[in-house]
């Protein structure tokens, strides 16, 4: 009869995404409901009997399951809200500091190109952090097949795409500076240097045909 | 029956409250007591019950803890918080004027029939 009363949970649960409030729940149910139903039999009920009456007490779980996904769902928004709100912190703060070695270096050890290198790295790290914190955001998801509804997915994803484009581009371009300015004063070969700009663009132009073939996936 | 219910229904929580205002306990036990103090004429239903823990959980007047069973599922214990205390007895209160309100508007007076 367990077997019968996990199998009846199991049909219970089976809409429901296993979240731990979820899995929770049900091993709350499972244990309440075989107490209940091992009373029964010792008040000499038969096991089918007894078994039906604890199905019937459970009654209409349609508002339990309600409550149950706003739960999820706004313990989910809270954390993506928090993670979010770090990640932008870290990257303001970086860019709030990147001229510090500049200043630093260049006063105290003469050496303004290797702050200069330090500033812009620092740029393309805050800028990464940033478009990882951007596309980690949950997506816009259709709820019912209206033209209204597939529109605004639609244009949330191709903004989305734009948007990282534009940031990927702006990292690239600064790593790529940062890259060839520490590079020519390390080495001193300025004559060949020059080509990581040519490399850049070759990285750029993947960078926009990736972007151009996600696009015409979703779309 | 039926009317009983919903009118009983509406006031789990202030049932919940006040089972764990004498100690800690775990749902089937807080609907057996419910069941036995009413000599089995009601019963709260599951799916009622536990939306109530849910809620006074999030509420923070409940907080839950896993018992420390060794064989199969554990036990789900709800203890009641200072929070709570305060709202159950804000809650009592709030039925004891709802009841002489009720009382004094539905009876018929002897005189008047």
């Amino acid at each position: 009869m367990k077997e019968k009363l996990t199998e009846y949970l199991d049909r219970l649960f089976d809409e429901t995404p296993p979240t731990k409030r979820a899995v929770e729940l049900k091993e709350e149910m499972y244990r309440n409901m075989l107490e209940k139903y091992d009373d029964l039999l010792a008040a000499g009920r038969e096991p089918q009997d007894a078994f039906d009456l604890v199905i019937a007490s459970v009654g209409d779980p349609t508002e339990l399951f309600r409550s149950l996904a706003n739960e999820d769902q706004i313990q989910q928004n809270a954390e993506q809200k928090k993670r979010s709100a770090l990640r932008t912190a870290i990257a303001v703060m970086l860019y709030i500091l990147s001229p510090i070695p500049l200043i630093t270096l260049a006063a105290l050890a003469g050496q303004p190109i290797v702050g200069l290198v330090l500033l812009l790295t620092m740029a393309a790290v805050a800028t990464g952090i940033l478009i990882y914190d951007y596309m980690s955001k949950p997506t816009y998801n259709a709820k019912d097949e209206t033209m209204v509804e597939e529109f605004r997915a639609w244009s949330s994803g191709t903004k989305r795409i734009k948007q990282t484009r534009d940031a990927v581009s702006s990292a690239l371009w600064s790593l790529t500076v940062a890259i060839y300015l520490l590079i020519s004063f390390s080495t001193g070969a300025w004559h060949i240097t020059w080509i990581a700009f040519i490399f850049a663009a070759g990285v750029q132009t993947m960078v926009n045909l990736f972007f151009n073939l996600k696009g015409k996936d979703q779309s | 029956m039926s009317i009983t219910s919903d009118l009983i229904r509406g006031h789990t929580d202030t049932i919940v409250l006040s089972q764990l205002m004498s100690g800690d306990s775990y749902g089937y036990e807080i609907n057996k007591v419910v069941a036995e103090r009413t000599g089995g004429v009601f019963e709260l239903k599951e799916a009622t019950l536990y939306t109530a823990f849910r809620r006074l959980e999030s509420a923070h007047l409940i907080e839950s803890y896993w018992g420390d069973e060794q064989t199969g599922a554990r036990r789900r214990y709800y203890r009641i918080t200072p929070n709570g205390r305060e709202a159950y007895k804000r809650l009592l209160n709030e039925w004891q004027i709802a009841k002489s309100i009720l009382e004094t508007l539905i009876h018929v007076k002897e005189s008047r029939t």
